[in-house]
């Protein structure tokens, strides 16, 4: 008895996953009928005439990268130093902010990056308007500074003691400990919550949509990141309430959502794979 | 050797092993109704192991493996050609009690009757009448009467243990399986430990697996040697230690001072 | 000799690196929360708390957009928590060991899902398939599943911790598996229990792109009266303002009701942090 209930619950929690994946296929099939290749490679999302969802993918590609970018150097180093170089007690109290800032909802950078974010960017190197990928790059990365840092801080952390002691047995300096002794073993956690961190990024929408600058064509040239671009989860929040659910507009964000599935799950399973040890609740 | 029909539990050729690792292989053994018996033997020898065969403990470790027949009573207590065997059913008549006393958070009154009242043995209305009998037999009444609500883990290592054998006796098991119970304890609590084992075993069979052969000695009337992966002796407690058969079990009990 | 002096400046170096980095991630995240409550604090009064806005949120307080919040989280809660608890104790005391690590692969897929895409699922199948509509009970839906995987891992790492011995104390007595998770496994894991239901809880808090078009509406709505009419929230609240807003008071009420908004997520993580490390049994 006991057993069936619990079975229940179990099924339907480890199926929904897969039933939201087989939403998005079912529902992004007329798309890929009517569009076939030119869905993923045409750069013109005009609603009613055509679909292409290149200006987004590679929107929220930049994004990320942006991201990551910020998030990397930001987000280990301060790892480190709360692993490594403070004491116990500042260890903690660094570990305990960083766990409660990852909680900082969403629309809150959104607001911030709106308000503040886009008028310094705009004002440092002097655009027309602050709201582009750049902005909306560098808010995601602080966003996902303390998953990055709280994640990376545990891999380091376990190491064990013992490669420590070993290699300062042999005369390594600190740094050289760090380097040579704790940073390979923690190198594939570290590589695990960085992944971790930019699959929460790239899935991020309000943050992004008030200040990505919601346009959807390519920058010209590629590499300008001060250009108003899209994201696909941008874009799924700006026009999932127009498409209210019907007709092949829904069914191109329904294909942009299965993308944005595809890469993300990509993310998050390379992540499990290279060691990360599953603490989802700090993320 | 003694092959009484009165016997608890027969074991015939049982194999233990934990994946392609064996344990213990040919065992023969019956344990008697009445009475304690000792199971001895150096430290990973399989002594825990068997005792933990005999209420399928051992079910819960991952590829563990035991081939040949137990019986407990005359039933089979691993394959059986009717149906499926009721294992919680049979761990209630087989009462033990592990090495490290491990009481539950919570008060002493609810240890005592935590098996009680999720196994719904007895009304409710028993239950002040049955904590204060099991915890007069295990001579702890005295010094918890007045504290029944209060935390379990405060009591010494000893009490907890005592309380432990309380909380196995509430159940009232027919067959007790004890797993070094005073390897931890100082000498007071020991002692009062080993009466109580005395006395069951007037009533019930009860399995020891001790690592101290004096205790062995004093209790027990039936020793079982364990060595080098099977039984290397078994018999009565006077017969093994006063002029033992195998050399290994000679060696053995030389390497102890008794 | 010059080996050396290397060796201390590439130590000296690294040293830098890492204490600016720290001091850099540290400052922003504090300054994030500084200016929340600078920006916030002045425009959070008793008054604003405790009344309904009025004309559209430029005037009145945030009293509907506070409960609404918590009516949808909490019924995320209510609803994700049995889900979760079956979950994890299935996995943990019925499903073969082979089939452990495959199980949670699908719930860390679910929770790397962004949470827009559960946004247009939930629209999809709990708005029109189940004629819920863009209600509450279609928003607390959808966060039951966003937050499934945050509570199930919490769970699961408190059952897991359980010492063996107590399961033991259990099974030698003649319990059987029904009457063990009674009895011993879900009492002692209880403080994980907790814990990962107020993680859940403030995850869901903080939300907005899964509700934004399938349980709010911006505004006009007071509290609902069934479980089918939609709610308004913080959330949404601070996005409509925040992109619609002119009058220099609409501008206050954003900061007040984004400080209110985090206030809450940290009351839930905050919780989550003291239960965690208080109420550990006693082992």
């Amino acid at each position: 008895m006991t057993r069936w209930i619990l079975g229940t619950a179990f099924l339907v929690s480890s199926s929904l996953a897969a039933i939201i994946l087989l939403f998005l296929i079912s529902g992004s099939f007329p798309i890929v009928i009517q569009h076939g290749w030119t869905f993923l490679t045409g750069v013109e999302w005009s609603v009613g005439e055509t679909y292409g969802a290149l200006p987004m993918i590679y929107g929220t590609v930049m994004v990320t990268l942006i991201a990551l970018a910020v998030a990397l150097p930001l987000g280990v180093g301060t790892a480190v130093m709360t692993s490594e170089l403070v004491g116990p007690r500042m260890r903690r109290t660094l570990k305990s902010l960083m766990e409660v800032l990852a909680g900082v909802p969403g629309i809150v950078y959104g607001l911030l990056g709106m308000v503040f974010v886009t008028t310094w960017v705009r004002d440092s190197f002097r655009l027309i308007d602050g709201n582009c990928i750049f902005t909306a790059g560098l808010l995601l990365g602080v966003m996902i500074l303390p998953t990055v840092m709280t994640l990376s801080e545990d891999a380091i952390h376990a190491v064990p003691d013992w490669y420590r002691e070993q290699a300062r047995a042999l005369g390594l300096q600190r740094h050289e400990v760090i380097i040579h002794a704790v940073f390979p073993h923690a190198l594939p956690g570290i590589f695990g919550a960085l992944l971790l961190g930019v699959s929460r990024a790239m899935g991020e929408t309000v943050a992004v949509m008030l200040v990505i600058g919601s346009l959807d064509r390519l920058p010209a040239p590629l590499y300008n990141v001060f250009a108003p671009a899209q994201s696909i989860a941008s874009k799924l929040g700006r026009e999932a309430a127009e498409a209210i659910g019907v007709g092949l507009h829904w069914n191109a964000l329904l294909g942009l959502g299965l993308i944005l599935f595809l890469m993300v799950i990509t993310l998050t399973w390379s992540a499990e794979k290279i060691g990360w040890q599953g603490r989802l609740h700090r993320a | 050797m003694k092959n009484s029909t009165d016997a608890a539990f027969i074991l015939k050729d049982v194999n233990l092993s934990f994946g392609s690792v064996p344990i213990l292989s040919n065992v023969n053994l019956s344990i008697q109704e009445r009475g304690v018996t000792s199971i001895i033997g150096p430290s990973g020898s399989g002594k825990t192991t068997l005792l933990r065969t005999l209420n399928r403990l051992n079910d819960a470790l991952p590829s563990f493996q035991c081939t040949g027949s137990v019986l407990f009573r005359g039933q089979s207590i691993y394959t059986n050609g009717t149906g499926p065997i009721d294992v919680p059913r049979l761990r209630q008549h087989i009462g033990m009690v592990m090495q490290k006393p491990c009481l539950f958070p919570t008060t002493i009154y609810k240890n005592v009757v935590f098996g009680l009242k999720r196994l719904q043995l007895k009304p409710r209305s028993d239950f002040s009448s049955i904590v204060e009998e099991t915890l007069q037999a295990v001579s702890l009444w005295d010094e918890v009467k007045d504290r029944l609500h209060r935390p379990a883990n405060d009591l010494s290592q000893g009490q907890q243990q005592r309380l432990a054998f309380a909380r196995a006796l509430a159940c009232e098991p027919t067959a007790l399986l004890l797993d070094e119970p005073t390897a931890s304890l100082d000498p007071q609590s020991t002692q009062a430990i080993e009466t109580l084992i005395q006395e069951l075993g007037t009533r019930m069979p009860v399995i020891l697996v001790t690592h101290r052969l004096e205790q062995a000695k004093r209790l027990s009337e039936t020793v079982i040697f364990l060595s080098e992966g099977c039984v290397c002796e078994w018999g009565g407690v006077d017969d093994m230690f006063a002029c033992p058969s195998e050399e290994k079990t000679q060696q053995y009990l030389a390497g102890h001072t008794l | 000799m010059i080996a050396a002096r290397r060796r201390t400046v590439m130590g000296t170096l690294l040293h830098i690196f890492v204490g600016v980095m720290t001091i850099v991630s540290v400052t922003l995240l504090v300054s994030i929360v500084a200016m929340m409550v600078a920006k916030g604090a002045t425009a959070l009064t008793w008054e604003f708390v405790s009344q309904p806005s009025k004309s559209f949120g430029a005037e009145g307080g945030i009293r509907s957009q506070i409960l609404g919040t918590l009516l949808l989280t909490l019924g995320a809660g209510f609803v994700s928590l049995p889900l979760a608890l079956g979950t994890a104790l299935y996995q943990t005391e019925y499903l073969a060991q082979r089939l452990k690590a495959v199980s949670m692969r699908f719930i860390y897929a679910l929770n790397g899902v962004p949470t827009i895409l559960f946004g247009l699922f939930g629209y999809m199948v709990f708005g029109i398939y189940l004629g819920l509509g863009v209600s509450w009970l279609s928003g607390v839906l959808i966060l039951a599943m966003m937050i499934l995987p945050t509570m199930i891992v919490s769970i699961r790492e408190a059952i897991e911790a359980i010492p063996a011995r107590y399961r033991e104390a259990g099974l030698a007595l003649g319990m059987t598996q029904a009457q063990l998770i009674r009895a011993v496994i879900v009492p002692q894991s209880l403080a994980g229990i907790i814990t990962g239901m107020l993680l859940g809880l403030a995850r869901a808090t903080g939300e907005t792109a899964a509700i934004m078009f399938t349980a709010t509406t911006f505004s006009g709505v007071d509290l609902p009266q069934a479980i089918n009419e939609p709610v308004t929230t913080l959330q949404t609240h601070i996005l409509l303002l925040s992109q619609e807003a002119i009058h220099s008071s609409a501008t206050d009420a954003v900061w007040g009701a984004a400080l209110m908004l985090m206030v809450l997520v940290f009351c839930f993580s905050l919780g989550a942090f003291v239960v965690r490390s208080r109420l550990r049994f006693a082992a």
